[in-house]
């Protein structure tokens, strides 16, 4: 499985390859190589895996019925949704009543204080769509918010007709939210641990964040371990657009609960550049991917360090990935690839050349890596270690970007970033620019229709702040 | 007959298997645990038996990753192992002529798993009540508190020492998590960046907590 290479052929097609197993058309296709891979002899040599997933068309989707969908929509009743934002998400789950078909199973549940169920497993035929539409209409806002409770209900739900259905069917929860969980189990580790078992047993939760309020730590954890995506509705009209979306995703999703498989060399240290959920166990690595729609493609980096070594000698790093196909019973596994790093002096590793496109792919995911960390800091108020952050990571960056066709523009996103981020930035400001390194480092589109403002002008306006003097954002109380 | 309780030792001569390489399989939760410590650990039965399936696995999908047969060994059930370890049968019929297709966990897992974090006395869904257990831990049943209070303190100022030292030197990079697998369900997870001899201390503490809990687990 391992492909040779001599010590300078380190370009795309000499140190990476690509695998794909089961039916033609219905396996994603799995590559992985290093952007460099001659490593010093000395030791502490870095370098980037670049994974890349490319899930499969589905190209019968329009000649044959779908899939039945499985479906548990979970919405946020506490005090805070009270208004526009729960008659969007009323309006949100009316649009999706009417999306369903005869075939389609929906479970609605509405959390606050404690969680109630208003459907469950209701089939959607004409009876069904009416009893349910009678359901949503009265939902009112009620106090706080017991998140844990009102998304396991509504997995509850989905479980519930899994454990009873004939057929194979899409199982998936969506849950809206507009504010902190401040009741029941609010860690995000917990939830995690939860999403992840409910993953494993064929439920998948993809969360949809309304407003500014939202926990993205709670939101996102959820969504990363149980497979699904993340979203954001900022104003209450965009929600139902996401609700829909999100539907439309799950429906064209051709890849689910993908999970790479890593087998590290003995002394390499991997760490996993963006948000994907990754669990060390001696030498393995395994990282949770999630759904991928019809023909996406998402790219995962993982940064390596490698130990002291003699000169020629080879490091074989396998991938291998498994994923579940929508429709069928079982788990497919690719062959695992082999991707090796050779042992050489400091001037064979000046000597090798650099890919320019994989070394952008890893220059990108890197950005985001720190934009997306130095932010969080910056929101829990660790202004000074994210200044920090961001400057020891900037010195690396600035010289692996060098020569890059885009190395100049994301150094100088990242410079601006160390000149003002000790100072806790503007929620909304904030939010958005997690949220556009979020996506950028899971590679998946933003779904919202209203253009926003970039990351380069939200940083402007909170450079003239700065200048100006203006005492830093005060923390949000939930 | 075999007897019904083995020293790594044994594993290692009734299956040709490295020791070291039986503990790592330990480590990855491919294989239950010893039910006791120190040089006279011990482990039963069900360890040899999956071992063997295990090696089975291996032998008979030429290609399988130990990941992959890890995940052929969890589609089958107790029984199932038993008689293959027993040699009744045959894995390449109980897990399909195709190794790229492994069978899921029930259909019901998903209902008995939520039904399971559901505090039976309570009717709030889920709700974290203080003073209580939160949702989804549990103590191990069937267990004798004064047998395992000194093996819980060892373990205990054990990781108060290294929550110590995974916080001192944590740094700005300590999003780096370290999780050793407990039993399938079960993981021990800390943050941060350890020498060798900080991880080895850390995998003696999964040692112990592993031994905790199954050996509260009803035969």
């Amino acid at each position: 499985m391992t492909t040779p290479s001599s010590p300078h052929s380190n370009g795309q097609h000499s140190n990476g390859q690509h695998a794909g197993s089961g039916p033609l058309g219905a396996a994603p296709r799995i590559g992985a190589l290093l952007d460099r891979n001659i490593v010093h002899t000395a030791g502490r040599s870095v370098r980037h895996l670049v994974i890349t997933i490319d899930a499969p068309l589905d190209q019968t989707a329009a000649s044959r019925p779908r899939l039945p969908l499985n479906l548990g929509l979970v919405i946020d009743a506490s005090g805070s949704m009270s208004g526009r934002p729960l008659e969007a998400a009323k309006a949100a789950a009316l649009g999706v009543v009417d999306a369903l078909q005869e075939s389609d199973h929906l479970s609605l549940v509405s959390f606050a204080t404690s969680a109630q169920s208003h459907a469950c497993n209701v089939r959607m035929d004409a009876a069904g769509k009416a009893a349910v539409r009678e359901a949503i209409r009265p939902l009112i806002h009620r106090d706080s918010t017991d998140l844990a409770a009102g998304w396991l209900l509504g997995c509850e739900g989905i479980a519930e007709r899994l454990a009873a259905a004939q057929g194979v069917e899409r199982n998936q929860c969506i849950l809206l939210s507009d504010g902190h969980a401040n009741r029941g189990e609010c860690d995000p580790a917990v939830l995690a641990q939860h999403a992840h078992q409910l993953r494993v047993r064929g439920v998948l939760t993809s969360t949809v964040g309304i407003g500014i309020g939202y926990s993205p730590t709670q939101l996102q954890a959820i969504a990363e371990a149980a497979g699904g995506r993340m979203h954001d509705a900022e104003q209450p009209e965009e929600i139902v657009e996401i609700v829909l979306a999100e539907l439309a995703e799950t429906l064209s999703t051709t890849v689910e609960n993908l999970e790479l498989c890593l087998q590290l060399p003995e002394g390499v240290v991997a760490e996993v550049y963006g948000t994907t959920p990754a669990t060390a166990t001696g030498r393995q690595l395994d990282l949770i991917v999630g759904a991928l729609r019809s023909g996406a493609s998402r790219r995962v980096v993982v940064k390596l360090t490698f130990p002291a070594g003699s000169a020629g000698a080879r490091l074989p790093i396998g991938v291998a990935a498994r994923w579940k196909t929508p429709g069928e019973e079982g788990l497919h596994t690719s062959q695992a690839l082999a991707v090796e790093a050779l042992f050489g002096s400091a001037a064979d590793c000046q000597a090798q050349p650099r890919p320019t496109d994989t070394t952008q792919r890893v220059a990108e995911q890197w950005q985001a890596h720190i934009q997306h960390r130095g932010l969080a800091l910056n929101q829990d108020g660790a202004g000074e270690a994210a200044s920090e952050f961001v400057r020891q990571e900037l010195e690396h960056f600035r010289s692996y970007c060098h020569g890059l066709p885009e190395g100049d523009r994301l150094t100088d996103l990242l410079e601006r970033f160390l000149h003002t981020i000790h100072r806790r930035y503007d929620p909304v400001a904030a939010k958005e620019m997690l949220f556009s390194s979020y996506k950028l480092s899971r590679s998946e589109a933003d779904l919202r229709r209203r253009k926003r403002s970039s990351t380069e002008e939200f940083l402007r306006t909170e450079e003239a702040k700065a200048n100006q003097g203006q005492p830093p954002q005060e923390p949000r109380r939930p | 007959m075999e007897p019904e309780a083995f020293t790594l030792q044994d594993l290692a001569t009734h299956t040709g298997v490295e020791p070291r390489t039986i503990r790592s399989y330990v480590e990855k939760g491919i294989l239950p645990g010893p039910e006791s410590l120190g040089r006279g650990a011990r482990y039963t039965r069900d360890t040899l038996d999956r071992l063997r399936v295990f090696l089975l696995i291996r032998d008979t999908f030429r290609d399988v990753s130990v990941d992959q047969a890890r995940l052929h060994l969890q589609a089958l059930t107790p029984a199932q192992i038993r008689n293959l370890a027993a040699g009744k049968g045959k894995v390449a019929t109980l897990l399909g002529p195709q190794n790229s297709a492994v069978k899921e966990q029930h259909k019901g897992d998903a209902l008995a798993y939520l039904r399971g974090l559901k505090p039976s006395s309570e009717h709030a869904l889920f709700s974290r009540t203080p003073g209580k257990e939160s949702a989804g831990t549990f103590p191990p049943k069937h267990t004798d508190p004064t047998d395992q209070q000194p093996l819980l303190e060892q373990a205990s100022r054990a990781l108060a020492t290294l929550a110590g030292l995974a916080s001192s030197g944590r740094g700005l990079r300590g999003e780096n998590w370290y999780r050793i697998r407990l039993t399938q369900d079960i993981e021990l997870s800390v943050r941060g960046d350890f020498a060798p001899d900080q991880l080895a201390q850390f995998h003696r503490i999964g040692d112990a907590l592993r031994t905790l809990l199954t050996k509260g687990t009803p035969k």
